[in-house]
């Protein structure tokens, strides 16, 4: 009767319906704004950068999870989508296609299926691959074009603007740059549409606050105790789109609470050092790489108290 | 009513899914066969004291308890032993057990027995009783705690001495795990019998000894009705508390009704705290006024597509078959069978085995109830770690058992998870963390 139909597994009967799958979409979805900005801004070119980068993240996991994991199904949690829009968001929009789509396959070749593919890379594979551009090409890498200007004219990024040509960060137009109307990758630029796509994660409970707020945090301490404009210092460069979607992925970042503080502080810390006092103009990505790296050792540190333990003294 | 209280910011809140909410309590009839099973206590089984052939009345003991933590049995209906020997039980495994079938004669006998029931003791003769016959009342009743471990009642009442003095005894009417409204059910038609158990229960614990009984806020109308029969009580009080799995939990429950966080590997009396559940008050009140022993429970037949879902009393004993045949089919759509709750119950092979003095529920889900997930790769979203109401690394612990890390794995605490099932329900990669933690658990009991 019955007895072929029954199932027996082990408890619990029911779960969440959070799946991995869906967690994903929604990160795309929260993308989606801030994409939108850099193609207005940009332009349809933007467009194209980011389908080369996820057609090319997308086609190196499923060569590798099926001829080296064996495995058929890895695309379908849609973290290789993920990892493709992020790293088109951090170029910027006049990069050759080409070179794309080198940095897609070195993203998660190398930053995710070397280490065994989802859930076990040690350093996020956008940024990674961010990197690896960066090193190989960095001229077409620092080539930032300037917005809303459809006769492709090229120009400095505020940080760098600031760092190399002495510009005056109290000459900076708050409402203009918060729109997005500054030089940078195609997604890091439309501050506004990256804080409504966070604001989407945090209040669907994907993201929580702690990395995010310790982040900004960190930053704006050091930029008031050094004086710098707070406001620029938030707005420009890549901090917000590291901040909301990078630093945040599960992966990469510790487990606890306390953890995820002192992570958080640290990348803030490591950022602004890099800004004011390294080579770099922006910092953002190191900073959260480092951080990366770390991650094993915070988790270590930081493990959760037991419950009835008690303090020792 | 308190302000409401939880145990902290762990654990999780699974849709609730009381069905049988308030529907009132059904009479099972009086089964012809019963199986009793020997083994429904923690520790070691019942010794059978008949033998096949041998005719035994309602309420007499077959059963006789090995050592203090384990029970007597008793059989709820008259009848001749057929057998002594293996049973299957409810997860399907054999045990010791006696096989008891009522004749016609026998049958009618225990109907009018029913008829004739009389309390053996008015109220105040209660206050004459003496703590330690109290206690021996509960022992020889084969009371064991009814929300599901079976530790015996008597046991736990009379803590070893040397122990801390006992502060607090805390009546578990959480309910927290879902589907099951058992508890609800008795809470809102006999408060008055649980409250005198309970009562019965303090004057065996002493003069010092407060009582607070412990209702998640999903239950508004057995905190009204309970909070009414405790009213003239100076020494119990009801708690409201949020709804948070595992509140039912001893240790959280502890933590929510009274600050104190009981230590890894500890009891609550290391806290000044004795738990009790409200199912046992209530066995606890027909033992002592009743002189009836424990042959019956209140237990949850539920499921979305059920459509016979109610709050069922069942004799100790009766065939799940039975129940079945009484209430009506299994819907077609049925993919599990639990025994309990959807967060710690034991799912069943089939419909199997009887009703045992723990078993609290009895849940016939569908699919679009209890889905079968995929298991894809951990992300360490961490969220394990968030839920944990232990304060333990899940993924770790389920990584380290199925690595065969044991050593590793006990230096994690792995001893001390309590099986609640939190990291496994708010897995979104769905993997089944808890399965692999349990055998990480009893592969670092055997070290």
């Amino acid at each position: 009767m019955e007895s072929n139909r029954i199932t027996v597994t082990g408890s619990p009967h029911v779960s969440a319906q959070r799946t991995t799958q869906r967690v994903m979409l929604n990160v795309i979805l929260a993308l989606l704004p801030a994409m939108a900005c850099g193609i207005w801004i940009f332009g349809w070119r933007s467009a194209a950068v980011a389908a080369v980068a996820i057609i090319a993240c997308m086609l190196t996991e499923y060569v590798c999870a099926r001829y080296m994991l064996g495995r058929r199904d890895s695309l379908r949690d849609c973290t290789a989508i993920v990892t493709g829009l992020l790293l088109a968001m951090t170029l910027p929009s006049s990069i050759p296609l080409p070179m794309a789509f080198a940095g897609g396959v070195f993203a998660i070749g190398v930053g995710k299926m070397a280490f065994g593919g989802t859930g076990q890379n040690i350093f996020n594979p956008a940024l990674v691959g961010r990197v690896f551009l960066l090193i190989s090409f960095p001229v077409e890498m620092t080539t930032w074009p300037l917005p809303l200007s459809p006769d492709g004219m090229t120009g400095a990024t505020l940080l760098s603007a600031m760092k190399e040509s002495g510009v005056d960060a109290s000459s900076i137009d708050l409402i203009q740059i918060s729109l997005g109307n500054m030089g940078g990758s195609l997604g890091e630029v439309g501050a506004i549409a990256l804080v409504a796509g966070w604001i989407y994660l945090t209040a669907r409970r994907i993201v929580r606050l702690v990395i995010p707020l310790s982040i900004l945090g960190a930053v704006v301490l050091l930029a008031a105790l050094t004086g710098n404009n707070i406001a620029v210092e938030l707005l420009s460069g890549g901090l917000l789109l590291g901040t909301f979607f990078m630093a945040t992925d599960y992966v990469t970042s510790p487990m606890t609470t306390k953890g995820m503080l002192i992570y958080g502080i640290l990348i803030g810390a490591i950022t602004f050092v890099i800004r004011h006092y390294g080579s770099y103009p922006e910092g953002i990505s190191f900073a959260i790489l480092i951080m990366n790296g770390c991650t094993p050792l915070i988790n270590k540190l930081t493990r959760p108290r037991l419950f009835g333990e008690r303090r020792k003294k | 009513m308190k302000h409401i209280t939880t145990f902290g910011k762990t654990g999780v809140h699974p849709p609730e899914m009381k069905l049988t909410a308030g529907s009132p309590i059904k009479e099972m009839p009086l089964p012809r066969r019963i199986e009793l099973s020997l083994a429904q206590s923690l520790g070691r089984p019942a010794k059978a004291i008949v033998k096949a052939g041998d005719h035994v009345s309602r309420f007499d003991m077959v059963g006789e308890a090995q050592g203090p933590v384990s029970a007597n049995v008793h059989t709820p209906i008259s009848g001749t032993v057929k057998s002594i020997g293996t049973i299957t039980t409810t997860d399907g495994h054999g045990a010791e057990g006696i096989i008891i079938e009522a004749s016609d004669e026998d049958h009618a006998a225990d109907l009018q027995s029913m008829c004739d029931a009389a309390p053996r003791i008015g109220f105040d003769a209660i206050n004459r009783l003496t703590g330690d016959e109290i206690i021996d009342t509960i022992r020889r009743a084969g009371i064991v705690g009814m929300g599901g471990a079976a530790f015996p009642t008597a046991t736990k009442l009379s803590p070893p001495p040397g122990s801390p003095q006992c502060e607090f005894l805390l009546i578990n009417g959480a309910e927290c795990e879902p589907y099951l409204t058992c508890d609800d059910a008795i809470m809102r038609e006999m408060p008055h019998e649980i409250i005198t158990g309970i009562e019965i229960m303090l004057k065996a614990l002493g003069q010092n000894v407060r009582c607070i009984i412990g209702i998640e806020d999903n239950k508004p109308q057995a905190i009204k009705a309970m909070t009414v029969a405790a009213r003239s009580h100076e020494r119990i009080s009801v708690a409201a508390m949020r709804t948070r799995y595992p509140q039912g939990g001893e240790k959280m429950l502890t933590k929510a009704l009274t600050r104190r966080e009981i230590a890894p590997g500890a009891l609550p009396i290391s806290e000044g705290v004795i738990i009790q559940n409200v199912a046992t008050a209530l066995a606890v009140y027909h033992a002592v006024v009743w002189g009836i022993p424990l042959v019956e429970r209140v237990m949850t037949v539920s499921g979305n597509d059920y459509l016979s879902r109610c709050n069922y009393r069942v004799p100790i004993g009766t065939p799940v078959s039975d129940i079945i045949a009484a209430l009506g089919e299994i819907p077609p759509s049925t993919v599990k069978i639990v025994n309990g709750g959807t967060m710690m119950g034991r799912a069943m092979a089939g419909i199997q085995g009887s009703t045992t003095k723990g078993m609290s529920g009895l849940l016939l889900l569908s699919s679009g109830e209890s889905p079968q997930r995929p298991s894809t790769p951990c992300v360490r979203c961490g969220k394990c770690v968030e839920v944990c109401p232990m304060g333990l690394e899940p993924y770790l612990l389920a990584r380290l058992s199925e690595l065969g890390r044991t050593d590793d794995a006990a230096a994690h605490h792995v001893t001390d998870c309590m099986e609640c099932g939190c990291c496994s329900y708010s897995c979104m990669a769905g993997r089944r963390l808890l399965d692999w933690i349990k055998v990480g658990k009893t592969l670092a009991r055997k070290k």
